[in-house]
């Protein structure tokens, strides 16, 4: 029974914090749904399940409210009256996340408690309430519109407000499959028919309008509504194949690049990157070689029955890749910045530039290269099984300006390792292996499509932190971060660096050995986690060497497994970084 | 009053010949107080000579002290050649207390582990009336994130929770620590501190290692209500109440649709609740939380405060420095 009036913030909050205790999903379906059937209006039904599913804007509007932890932090923090290094910081190491920090202290701090004045906004003023923040031109106006709102709700409602900012998913482990079902319980409708009617909105907000309506029109895929992206599961070699056989399926090299979608008309061309927003000003060099592209097709046709070898207003799926994108060997690497010329940092430059000099698109010029194709001649195409999709694409790619991704039909498990091996002279990430039949499942990663990636090898690291699994016994650790060895290398004046984190998978008889080794050799405590001397050499395995501009190292081991403890070895036997960044 | 580090988790006081919770450096003359039967608060050997309150005693002798132990009831004296030794109940677990010290250098309140409101299931919570010099007080829930809910709000989560999950047709498996929760746990199913009549008592099985306590714990008066140790044969329609354990452990093995409830101070905090792979998680805890220490220290109103067992005093300590209160870590207790 609701405790609240249906139409507020504070009964959709309730509802959720009931979600998230439910102990099956049935049960988390069911609460949704009851609420569900509360709402009276369409615009609140919209609202609400937009809030929970998609975020404070639709996901098919491009908009973001724009408030990143900073701002929001900053606010907390003035809001409770607290010291930020003294008080927030422990807290939110403690806690883990921010927004439960940050309801945490506004329901237990006096100062917090005093200013707090809960008011049941509706979901329309929470609504207002997003539109003002991301309109706000300024960090210090965020803050102002955050605050204001905070002073009128829970602890409860400013957690959630926080994290339908933050565009996660609501962690209530309700996953967009779930809600759509809950929408049809609500509404005694097809659960598939639901979800096929959200693969077109591409808004489950709308969708769950449109389904109370019982009146799906014309609903389609619109030029200019970007269509979240179908994503591919890793698979380890051996198990991709229970999905059938191996004729089954093609390959596609994984492109190194940024994955984005264009949308093209004869009178517009727009990308959208992975998460919906318009980076078309960001990549002139794409568009002007797309809007020729589109020039040449449509000049031309001739005959409208041409359209089916030239058809208007396409959506494409693809990677922006560099044109001459394949890592420099290691003596033209920039001094001192590890990195700089390899292709992902090169792509990340061009992607933050969100209005690029000349100079910049000159020396990192990239080109589209389509691999998908989702709207033809202005059609969804996404029913359609990816043979036939493939078939559409090749007859775009055969005119200049629009180069496609090459496929390879699999025909046995030998080509796969010469398929991976001609990925990485290419200087591309591995293999995504297609279904022939799939349709293109968007907004989710299906196993009808699967990354292959060959494994990166192993390297001889150190221990530098030992990370304490929160609740449990001192000599019980969770992770481990590792450390390469620098001190060789005139960029640094450590010994080690950081070099990724993995999980703290030690054999059971190696348990003791390494919390001994722990207690003698830690030095200092940051909350859970110690650092330590070095002194535990451990093998790891790794995937990949990613470039990270953020670390120390600049480059970071992508998916590193422990291996062994080796103590027959000493931090000096350890590899260097340059070891590692030969293998980028 | 000067203070130096006993054995693993203890403190001596060698200017009054006392020590708290471990044993007496091997240079020094004096004798051993207990605050409370935990396992990081008793000494490592059982043969040891020590003070303690009558329920800690027998406490200790459940889980194996072999020594000499002292029962010193709450609220007397024992006076020692160079200081005056009282025990103030703590409110932790049955037994506990809190060890009040006067001597020519001053006065000083050892609070072992303590929680004010109390346990149910404990003597109270008591400070004593006489000026504090010194503080040494414990901060395992030193944040701000920690503030408790009423207990009675818990102990309905908790009678909620079995209920639900029997009509269910699953088993309701309590993950608490078998010396002080388990039994508050039980008191709680037995119906203790609820203001409805009507409240159905549970079945409660528990496991081994936990029911020799529960007998101490009757012993003292302790309501219990209907428990047996654990028999999966005569499980079906009983609450089984065990410490935490894997999901693939032996004890859970052999329980039948087990749903899971993680009780404890560390289920206020998400990340660390999930850790545990529990259905519901309880904050109900054996310690104070942020607000309760604080007020504690306000209220005392001791010269000087020294934090022991907490992962971060540093936001504790701010917050005393802001109320005026001198206050210091003793790192040794971290």
């Amino acid at each position: 029974m609701p405790t609240h009036k249906s139409d507020t913030f504070l009964q959709l909050c309730d509802t959720l914090t009931a979600i998230r205790h439910a102990q099956s999903a049935s049960q988390k379906i069911e609460r949704f749904a009851t609420y569900l059937r509360l709402l009276k209006s369409d615009a609140d039904i919209e609202r609400a399940v937009r809030f929970t599913g998609e975020g404070a804007f639709s996901a098919v509007s491009g908009r973001r409210v724009a408030a990143g932890p900073r701002t929001i932090t900053l606010a907390a923090v003035s809001f409770c009256r607290i010291d930020y290094e003294k008080v927030f910081r422990p807290c939110r190491e403690a806690a883990g996340n921010t927004p439960e920090t940050i309801a945490k202290l506004m329901a237990n701090l006096p100062a917090a408690i005093q200013r707090r004045k809960p008011d049941g906004l509706t979901l329309e003023r929470i609504d207002r309430g997003f539109q003002a923040i991301a309109s706000a031109p300024n960090g210090r106006e965020k803050q102002h519109e955050l605050t204001s709102l905070w002073e009128q709700m829970t602890p409860s409602e400013i957690r959630f407000m926080i994290e339908i900012i933050d565009r996660n998913p609501l962690r209530i482990g309700f996953p967009l499959p779930d809600l759509e079902q809950a929408i049809a319980l609500a509404n005694d409708a097809d659960p598939e028919r639901v979800r096929r009617l959200h693969m077109l909105t591409g808004s489950i907000g709308e969708t769950a309008v449109i389904i109370r309506k019982k009146d799906p029109g014309n609903v389609t895929f619109r030029m200019f509504h970007p269509v979240p992206l179908m994503l591919a599961v890793s698979a380890e070699d051996a198990e991709w194949m229970s999905g059938g056989s191996i004729h089954h399926y093609v390959a596609e090299e994984h492109l190194t690049g940024i994955r984005a979608q264009t949308h093209i008309t004869p009178e517009k061309i727009v990308l959208y990157a992975r998460d919906g927003t318009d980076i078309t000003p960001r990549f002139p060099d794409i568009t002007n070689s797309l809007q020729k592209y589109s020039n040449l097709m449509w000049d031309e046709q001739s005959d409208p029955a041409d359209r089916t070898e030239t058809p208007h207003n396409l959506v494409l799926d693809g990677m922006i890749c560099l044109t001459d994108g394949r890592p420099d060997p290691p003596h033209r690497r920039h001094e001192g910045r590890i990195g700089k010329n390899h292709p992902q940092q090169r792509l990340m430059e061009r992607m933050n530039a969100k209005n690029p000099e000349n100079g910049l698109i000159a020396d990192n010029p990239v080109q589209f290269i389509a691999h998908d194709l989702l709207i033809w001649d202005g059609v969804p195409v996404l029913e359609e099984p990816l043979e036939r999709r493939r078939h559409r694409l090749e007859k775009l790619g055969r005119k200049p300006g629009l180069p496609i991704s090459r496929q390879t039909p699999l025909t046995s498990h030998e080509q796969i390792p010469i398929l991976l091996d001609r990925a990485r002279k290419n200087g591309n990430e591995g293999l995504i292996v297609k279904k022939r039949q799939c349709n293109y499942d968007y907004g989710r990663r299906s196993d009808a499509w699967m990354k292959i990636r060959e494994s990166g090898g192993t390297l001889i690291a150190i221990v530098m932190y030992a990370h304490r699994q929160s609740g449990m016994g001192g000599g019980t650790f969770s992770e481990f971060t590792l450390g390469i060895r620098v001190d060789g290398d005139d960029r640094f004046e450590e010994m080690f660096v950081p070099i990724g984190r993995s999980a703290a998978d030690i054999a059971e008889h190696e348990q003791a050995y390494v919390a001994g080794q722990i207690k003698e050799l830690t030095v200092e405590r940051f909350g859970s986690t110690l650092s330590l001397k070095p002194g535990i050499v451990v093998e790891v395995s790794f995937d990949t060497v990613k470039v990270n501009r953020r670390t120390k190292a600049g480059c970071v081991l992508h998916q590193p497994v422990m291996v062994a403890i080796r103590g027959d070895l000493s931090p000096s036997d350890t590899h260097t970084l340059e070891d590692v960044e030969s293998r980028l | 009053m000067a203070f130096i580090k006993s054995g693993h988790h203890g403190l001596f006081l060698p200017d009054a010949g006392v020590a708290f919770d471990g044993p007496v450096p091997r240079e020094h003359e004096g004798s051993v107080f207990i605050s409370h039967a935990h396992a990081d608060h008793t000494p490592q050997s059982r043969k040891l000579t020590v003070f303690a309150s009558p329920a800690t005693a027998d406490l200790m002798r459940a889980r194996g002290h072999t020594g000499t132990i002292h029962p010193v009831p709450f609220g007397e004296t024992v006076r020692l050649p160079n200081a005056e030794v009282t025990l103030y109940p703590a409110g932790h677990i049955l037994g506990s207390a809190m060890i009040f010290v006067e001597s020519g250098n001053g006065s000083l309140l050892y609070t072992g582990d303590c929680r004010t409101p109390p346990s149910p299931v404990t003597e109270g919570f008591s400070l004593p009336d006489r000026p504090v010099d010194e503080l040494i007080i414990e901060a395992t829930f030193a944040l701000p994130l920690y503030k408790w809910e009423e207990h009675h709000i818990l102990a309905g989560q908790i009678r909620r929770f079995a209920q639900e999950t029997l009509e269910d047709g699953a088993t309701p498996v309590m993950f608490c620590y078998n010396l002080g929760k388990a039994q508050e746990v039980m008191h709680i199913l037995a119906g203790g501190g609820s203001a409805d009549r009507n409240v159905r008592p549970f079945g409660v099985q528990i496991h081994e290692a936990g029911a020799a306590l529960c007998r101490v714990y009757e012993k003292y008066g302790v309501d219990l209500g209907n428990w047996e140790p654990f028999n999966p044969e005569t499980l079906a329609g009983k609450v089984l109440i065990t410490p935490a354990t894997p999901p693939d452990s032996p004890i859970l093995g052999r329980v039948q649709n087990p749903r899971i409830a993680y009780i404890s101070g560390w289920a206020a905090l998400e990340s660390r609740a999930q850790q545990m792979n529990a259905d519901t998680h309880i904050p109900l805890s054996d310690h104070l939380d942020f607000f309760e220490l604080l007020s504690v220290c306000r209220n005392l109103a001791p010269k000087h405060v020294w934090l022991t067992h907490s992962p971060n005093p540093d936001v504790a300590l701010h917050f005393l420095e802001l109320e005026g209160i001198s206050a210091g870590t003793l790192v040794t207790f971290r």
